[in-house]
């Protein structure tokens, strides 16, 4: 077995050298030279941002764009062979990546993009990116949303339920679209769990929602562990995003009193309305010296 | 309307300031846009619902302008954006600078967020009083209480004198009350500088302001205990018939948010480190909210069924209540952050953070109910301020986060990433003990409390998370992936009823591409969560039910698989086949609470992008998640030990009361898109479809319901355990868009647009605005504001004219 590893180590170093090889023995020919045979992508860089910022942010003269991402590509236009001309599009995983990187990995943003979830899946920038073309971010959808939901099904169900965030439908002009997927997560990879571009869950959710922030005299502990133990931010069947209806999403932890521990008929005001939220309006922490149950 | 006016200049002066500067700086219009239109909307039911998050109003309309200027030959560049001008749900953004070296940035954005129209009988709503003016009627209402001594042993189910002249009142007032549209407005103005003092070295400061303006509806009550009419026990337990008394109220939302936030840092490719810190103030303009109570003109405390002072009846009898609305708050946070590259194409990236929350408003009176002032061991001066120990609460909390990812590849086949995360949130409040509280609608002094009989003090709860995750992928052959990963989660809380949990995981996943145009994915994960000291329950620490564990807290197994197929016949063809698969099993051992969840997802697509001038999509989703609640009416003292299921000897938990719910929500979802341009440059149509419906069923039975008829009792001990039945609760959604642009000339083009939206809720909780004593569970004296019906039809017909200039 060992013997065995270091031999496909061995073969992929002799690979990696000899590709290393190929690729260094091209030469630059220029961006005309390119255009000759690829116009429409020389076309549809133009009107991008690497097509017009790249020498104003990154010093590098129009003459020399494609090659900047694709690599010297002299031997590719003398055989016209594309193996012999790299293509970020057609590459896998990290090495798809590693073109773009190559400018935009100094940058927070993607500071934790190696070994994200989205890196760790095999997905690329190309994944999501179209550099020749696409929007604003040069994204392969008309919106962020949509982009995100064309892999995220069960997100996509999720926003057509009762309750949601204000995200639905944002490529449409009578669409909602006050909230993108970024709005929470960071898809180049965070400090944190699932992507959220906070330290944690509960941070994301305080910078719109301050006011459950702060330390209450009488706290409601899954209310500062985790808004997820009652909250389902994508969307819920169930009023206020939460993940069981009330009463029963109450009763499912609380049962030491009488009055809460009732199968409760259909009609019964401990079901209907705000159920449980009726008397205990504080659900999320009270301030209040005689608030101790979450009334006041 | 003042900050409105602000931003306005704001922008229009950066945006004279770029046009000035773009004259010097041969700055030339990259692109502009602009679209106006007008349109014409009908809607039938909630239009609060139709327009929750937007405002889709009639008339002429600026739907967006855009306006590109760039420098010829000079990095300068300025950016305005505005979308929806003068509605509701407006935005504006400008933005400017000098590419790869300086840009400042400002923006205002609004967002409502409409709930929906009730009725409220009390004055004032959206600010910190609300008033009832009617003193006469308040009388009447008193007058005619319904107390305990009065109804004496009749069952709650049949209405007395008393019950239906109230009833009558209130129903007056509701409908004599005008209606009104509770709904809040978010406004967001930021103002945004970044500096590249070199190409490698960023430096920014941002200015968030946001102000929450409106009124949303809240709950307010308390329960009061009455005589059980289940024919079977009448001797052994009568007195868990409960009712509720209260008014739903409005609370007002004046919130104010500023947020300041500054930071700089190195970015080289080898190594990148930087700094940031945040500060937020949050301002409630409104420390409580006190509200007239309609059925009181004096103040009184509880009753016993004799008419002595007694915590058992007659509760919420105060003239004015009180409550405290979320204290405003600083807080601050510094991050430090950096990441260098290490050998063998390896990487290691940190984060370290510093947090400090507090707050310290001044605590409300105790009540503002004098009648339970120096009564049963309340002090004398329960209805002052500053009668607490404290005048201020000190909430302090420190947050301390790290974050450490090691990733490596070192050959182009092996991936390796090792990840830890730690968050210590230390909760160093004051813990004050107070000689007791206000409690039964702040008409009676407890000086324990009521869920546990324990002291009355208040908890700062503490924890800290560890998270560890090593995961590791291979290429095992040309076409196949493997992966591989491990995970550690730990918590450790503090003055909580539980010490911590450990969870351990492990999965596992492959990607698989056999030929170019179809590919498979699929992940199996499998993690137990197991539990430190679990506080038992029936105690002082603990209140709750034995056997009874909080789901988050409580045992856990999970179990989930992922699956993904593509399918790319051609080019312009795709078809996409996905599955989710989670099992959690909670609780092992435990006999109450959350047990089990279970969720199914599958999923199809397809798209046809055959080019710009033809696409169509489709998609769609069928969900099934399934919960199960175990739990039990609690009754009296008495048990019967060694019967049926039960184990716990001693408690107020009859097997014969035990009942499970299982919640069962099936949910369809399916989209449609289509975009054809049958005169390519010229003529576009669109066309998007979709619909979503939930059905949830609830079945909720007693498990010992044979038993307990054997035993003679009617398939339960309690009402309160027998087997109900709910009704099926139905969300359904029906969006259709159509619309067609025809480009007129080069730079202009005409459209037009049609939607449909019908939304339906059928929902048994969503009930009418006032509840009367009509069976069972109801209740005379609780006032609702609203009735919450979602259901709408809307159709909406727009036109628009898009020119570049």
């Amino acid at each position: 077995m060992t013997r065995l590893i270091i031999n496909a180590m061995l073969a992929m170093a002799v690979a990696l050298v000899s590709a290393t090889t190929a690729f260094a023995a091209a030469e630059k020919v220029g961006a005309a030279a390119c255009a000759g045979c690829h116009a429409d992508k020389a076309d549809s860089l133009k009107g991008t941002a690497h097509g017009k910022r790249l020498e104003a942010i990154k010093g590098v003269a129009p003459e020399q764009a494609c090659e900047t991402c694709h690599g010297a590509g002299s031997l590719h236009a003398e055989a016209g062979d594309t193996k012999e001309i790299f293509n970020p599009g057609k590459a896998l995983g990290e090495k798809a990546s590693e073109a773009c990187l190559n400018c935009h990995s100094g940058d927070r943003t993607r500071m934790f993009w190696a070994g994200s979830a989205h890196d760790g899946k095999g997905e690329s920038c190309v994944s999501c990116h179209k550099v020749h073309g696409g929007t604003d971010l040069l994204l392969k959808k008309k919106t962020e949303v949509e982009l995100c939901l064309s892999c995220h099904k069960d997100v996509k169900a999720d926003i057509a339920k009762r309750s949601k965030h204000p995200l639905r439908d944002s490529s449409s002009k009578t669409g909602e679209g006050k909230m993108t997927c970024s709005s929470c997560h960071n898809p180049h990879g965070s400090r944190s769990e699932k992507l959220i571009a906070a330290k944690s869950i509960n941070d994301k959710c305080y910078e719109c929602h301050t006011e459950k922030q702060a330390a209450v005299l009488w706290e409601h502990a899954p209310v500062k562990e985790d808004c997820m133990t009652c909250h389902s931010p994508h969307g819920s069947s169930n009023d206020k995003l939460l993940v069981v209806k009330v009463p029963r999403l109450c009763q499912s932890c609380h049962m030491q009193g009488r009055h809460q521990s009732g199968t409760l008929a259909a009609n019964s005001a401990y079901a209907t309305g705000r159920a449980c939220l009726g008397c205990h309006s504080m659900v999320h922490g009270s301030n209040h010296p005689s608030g101790a149950v979450l009334q006041r | 309307m003042i900050r409105i006016h602000r931003m306005i200049h704001l922008g229009l002066s950066l945006s004279l300031a770029f046009l000035a500067a773009s004259a010097a700086a041969e700055m030339r219009v990259a692109s502009s846009d602009l679209n106006i239109g007008g349109q014409k909307k009908s809607v039938a039911g909630s239009e609060e619902r139709f327009q929750e998050y937007r405002d889709l109003r009639d008339g002429f309309l600026i739907n967006d302008i855009l306006l590109r200027l760039e420098g010829e030959t000079s990095p300068y560049f300025m950016n305005f954006k505005a979308r929806n001008a003068a509605r509701a749900d407006e935005s504006y953004k400008v933005r400017g600078g000098a590419y790869g070296k300086w840009d400042i940035a400002a923006s205002y954005d609004r967002t409502p967020h409409n709930y929906y129209t009730g009725t409220m009988i009390l004055g004032n709503a959206g600010t910190g009083r609300l008033t009832f003016s009617d003193q006469v009627t308040r009388s009447y209402l008193e007058a005619n209480e319904q107390t305990r001594q009065d109804r004496g042993s009749l069952a709650r189910t049949d209405a007395t004198l008393e019950d239906s002249l109230q009833q009558a009142v209130i129903r007056d007032l509701i409908s004599g009350a005008d209606p009104m549209s509770f709904k809040l407005q978010r406004e967001r103005s930021s103002l945004s500088l970044g500096l590249n003092l070199a190409p490698e070295v960023k430096t920014w400061v941002k200015v968030n302001h946001e102000k929450r303006d409106g009124a949303r509806p809240m709950g307010s009550g308390t329960y009061e205990r009455y005589f059980q009419p289940f024919p079977n026990n009448a001797t052994t337990h009568f007195e868990d018939q409960f009712v509720l008394t209260g008014t739903e109220l409005v609370e007002p939302i004046h919130y104010y948010t500023t947020t300041l936030n500054a930071g700089g840092g190195v970015y080289k490719k080898g190594w990148l480190a930087d700094v940031e810190y945040t500060f937020t103030d949050f301002h409630n303009s409104d420390r409580t909210l006190r509200w007239a109570n309609p059925f009181r003109t004096t103040d009184a405390g509880a009753k016993s069924e004799l008419g002595a002072n007694a915590n058992s009846y007659d509760r919420s009898r105060f003239v004015e209540g009180q409550l405290s609305l979320p204290p405003s708050s600083q807080s601050h946070d510094v991050v430090l952050s950096g990441s260098v590259e290490l050998p063998l194409h390896s990487r290691f990236t940190g984060s370290l953070s510093y947090g400090l929350i507090n707050q310290r408003e001044l605590l409300a009176p105790y009540t503002l109910n004098s009648a339970i002032a120096g009564v049963n061991g309340a002090p004398a001066n329960v209805t002052t301020e500053g009668a607490t120990p404290v005048q201020r609460f000190n909430g302090e909390i420190w947050t301390l986060t790290q974050s450490y990812a090691l990733t490596s590849r070192p050959i182009d086949s092996l991936g390796a990433s090792l990840k830890y995360r730690y968050y210590d949130y230390k909760n160093q409040s004051d813990r004050i003990a107070f000689p007791g509280y206000a409690g039964f609608g702040e008409s009676y002094w407890r000086t324990t409390r009521n869920d546990s009989g324990a002291p009355v003090q208040n908890d700062a709860a503490s924890y800290t998370r560890q998270t560890t995750t090593l995961g590791v992928d291979y290429q095992l052959a040309q076409p196949l992936n493997v992966e591989a990963d491990l995970l550690w989660d730990r918590y450790d809380h503090k003055q909580q009823r539980i010490d911590g949990t450990d969870e351990v995981g492990a999965g596992t996943g492959f990607v698989y591409k056999p030929v170019k145009v179809a590919s498979l994915k699929g992940s199996y994960h499998w993690a137990h969560r197991t539990v430190q000291n679990y506080k038992g329950g029936a105690t002082k620490a603990n209140p709750e039910a034995k056997g009874l564990a909080n789901f988050n807290w409580a045992d856990r197994i999970r179990q989930r698989t992922n699956l993904r197929a593509e399918l790319t016949p051609a080019e312009a063809l795709s078809f996409g086949f996905g599955g989710q698969y989670q099992d959690d099993a909670y609780g092992a051992g435990d006999r109450f609470g959350y047990k089990s969840q279970k969720n199914l997802m599958g999923s199809v697509d397809a798209s046809y992008d055959l080019s710009e001038n033809f696409s169509v999509s489709a998609n769609y989703v069928r969900e099934r998640r399934k919960g199960l609640i175990q739990n039990a009416a609690k009754d009296d003292a008495f048990n019967l030990a060694g019967a049926l299921d039960d184990d716990f000897a001693a408690d107020n938990f009859n097997p014969f009361n035990y009942w499970n719910t299982e919640i069962t929500e099936d949910v369809d979802t399916i989209g449609f898109e289509a975009t054809l341009r049958p005169i390519p440059e010229k003529v576009a149509l669109n066309a998007g479809y979709e619909f979503s419906e939930s059905r949830m069923r609830f079945d909720t039975w007693n498990p010992n319901a044979e038993g307990a008829t054997a035993a003679g009792e009617d398939g339960a001990k309690l009402l309160n355990g027998a087997a109900q039945v709910w009704p099926v609760v139905v969300n359904r959604q029906h969006d259709l868009r159509v619309g067609g642009s025809y480009q007129m000339l080069k730079n202009l083009k005409v459209g037009l647009n049609y939607l449909f939206s019908w939304y339906q809720v059928n929902d048994f909780t969503n009930n009418a605005s006032y509840l009367s004593g009509a069976s069972g569970e109801n209740t005379t004296k609780l006032v609702r504001i609203g009735d919450k019906h979602y259901d709408y039809t809307a159709h909406m017909v727009g036109t628009y004219l898009a020119y570049q200039f």
